[in-house]
């Protein structure tokens, strides 16, 4: 429906005026933006990007060692200068989208010297290395998309390097087998540390970025052990004992931080790691009970989250979360499937469980709603 | 003004470490000893990576005399080494090496510990010429 139809459709109900609707359609036709000239400019950048990156690739042979450098530092430094002069403007995107040239720009540099000099490569290295020379750029831009970009390429490298070097591949193999969940629960346990330190700095887009990467770093874990628990990956063996004084040290330092830290919004992510902790325990305990356990775990984030959601107003996540409470019961009726007895039983109680679902979803929607409406009036 | 000096800073970090590494294997390149290690491909059967010819140090037929103390500094060396082939040529020379079987070393600068590549010699020869001799 357009914004047309859904006014006259508003209009028809009494929910607004004529002279609103005049004002309404006004407004989005004065701010529409031309996307067809806009996506015309950018096909026009883009085929001229590219026809220029294949006029260099057929020519590569035949340019002089010496001219490939200086080109690429030249154009380093150009974009460096770009960076420098545009960071009092007001034109944000362009500044971060030079930041993120800059970085692109470095990493193919350092790809360019690796072929000049035959370089050998060493798994992620040279990304690496990225990491080390971009570091300093996260606290000059306003805007957490590079830093997400860093903080992905600079977790993917350091993991290929701790897998490369005999003494600390031993230590991953010692957090990481045969449970995931122990190296999951240390992992994120760092990056709480790294992230109540972080907030000394008061570098808000660090802060953002690197709390969207422990989110997205704990979905993922979280959905793994579960998978683990569907019976994709089946590895249950106890924790020996220095896993066990890792284990100790790391729900220690944990809990430690738990208790420095006061802001709401942390402490959901101290309640679902403890969970996470918890699952860690009693796994070790009922290895044969993990399915149930990690469906447990499961659902306790994932009703964690959604009163969360709730209390805070976040609609969507709310909705987003009630959905998946449903397919993760669908998962464990799955999980038990067996005998029509057992079938008919599942289907019954899942078909309950759902309707129960949405009629307090409904129900909580409408609450949620009317508290909304308060807080405008108010 | 901090903050001034703090962009200058954060930009010209990059830009002089990549330099001076830059430099520095200019430097290994121009100043180092010369010296040739045998090689063979890493994976005989696909000795093509890409663009780069995949190779691994052969130390059993490498002249180790050109070394001090004549011993071979294996671990100066890396196991596996890449070396850059345009992609018209690549596919026509792992065809004819896997064909003519030569003999292959890469010849190193070789600098206080640190060895750079020069060149790959196949059959004592450049790459390049060996590659012009045989195509014909």
């Amino acid at each position: 429906m357009n914004i047309n139809s859904k006014l006259s459709d508003w209009q028809k109900h009494n929910l607004i005026s004529e002279y609103q609707k005049n004002a309404i359609l006004e407004y989005e036709n004065r701010v529409k933006r031309p996307i067809f000239y806009y996506s015309l400019i950018f096909l026009s950048c883009f085929c001229i990007s590219i026809g220029i990156i294949a006029l260099i690739a057929a020519n590569w042979e035949i340019i002089p060692q010496y001219i490939k450098l200086i080109s690429a530092y030249v154009l380093v430094s150009g974009v460096g200068a770009g960076i420098y002069f545009s960071r009092t403007s007001d034109k944000i995107y362009l500044y971060e989208g030079l930041v993120l040239l800059f970085a692109l720009l470095i990493l193919g540099t350092i790809g360019l010297v690796g072929q000049i000099y035959h370089l050998p490569s060493q798994g992620l290295q040279a990304v690496l290395f990225w990491s080390v020379l971009t570091f300093p750029l996260m606290f000059i831009t306003q805007r957490p998309l590079f830093p997400a970009l860093w903080m992905f390429g600079f977790s993917l490298s350091i993991l290929d390097f701790c897998h490369q070097t005999p003494q600390l591949r031993t230590v991953l193999e010692l957090l990481f087998e045969p449970h995931q969940n122990l190296g999951f629960c240390v992992t994120l346990t760092v990056l709480l540390f790294v992230w109540q330190s972080l907030k000394l700095l008061q570098q808000k887009t660090l802060l953002t970025a690197l709390q969207g990467w422990i989110i997205a770093l704990f979905a993922c874990f979280a959905l793994w052990l579960d998978m683990i628990g569907f019976g994709w990956e089946y590895n249950a063996q106890p924790l020996n004992f220095t896993q066990w004084q890792i284990y100790g040290v790391s729900l220690a330092l944990f809990l430690a931080l738990w208790k420095l830290s006061s802001a709401k919004r942390t402490s959901l992510a101290f309640i679902c790691l403890s969970i996470l902790y918890g699952y860690t325990f009693f796994a070790n305990f009922l290895p044969k009970g993990e399915d149930i356990l990690s469906a447990l775990m499961m659902l306790l984030l994932l009703s964690i989250v959604g009163i969360f959601a709730y209390q805070n107003h976040h609609i969507r996540l709310f909705k987003t979360i009630s959905i998946l409470l449903t397919l993760r019961f669908f998962g464990i009726y799955c999980e038990v499937f067996g005998s029509l007895l057992t079938t008919g039983l599942g289907l019954i109680t899942s078909g309950i469980i759902f309707l129960s679902l949405a009629w307090y979803g409904r129900k909580l929607s409408s609450r949620f709603l009317q508290s909304m409406k308060g807080n405008t009036n108010a | 003004m901090h903050r001034v000096i703090l962009f200058r800073l954060v930009l010209f970090f990059p830009l002089i470490t990549l330099f001076v590494w830059t430099l520095s294997l200019q430097y290994t390149i121009l100043y180092g000893n010369s010296v040739t290690v045998a090689v063979t491909g890493y994976d005989p059967r696909d000795l093509l990576s890409g663009h780069y010819l995949s190779l691994t140090p052969d130390w059993t037929n490498t002249d180790c005399s050109q070394f001090e103390k004549n011993k071979c500094p294996k671990t100066d060396f890396e196991t596996r080494y890449r070396f850059y082939i345009s992609e018209d040529i690549a596919p026509q020379l792992e065809k004819l090496i896997n064909q003519l079987r030569p003999e292959m070393s890469l010849e190193f600068s070789y600098h206080n510990h640190h060895p750079a590549i020069r060149s790959l010699l196949i059959e004592n020869t450049p790459w390049q010429e060996w590659y012009d001799a045989k195509k014909q």
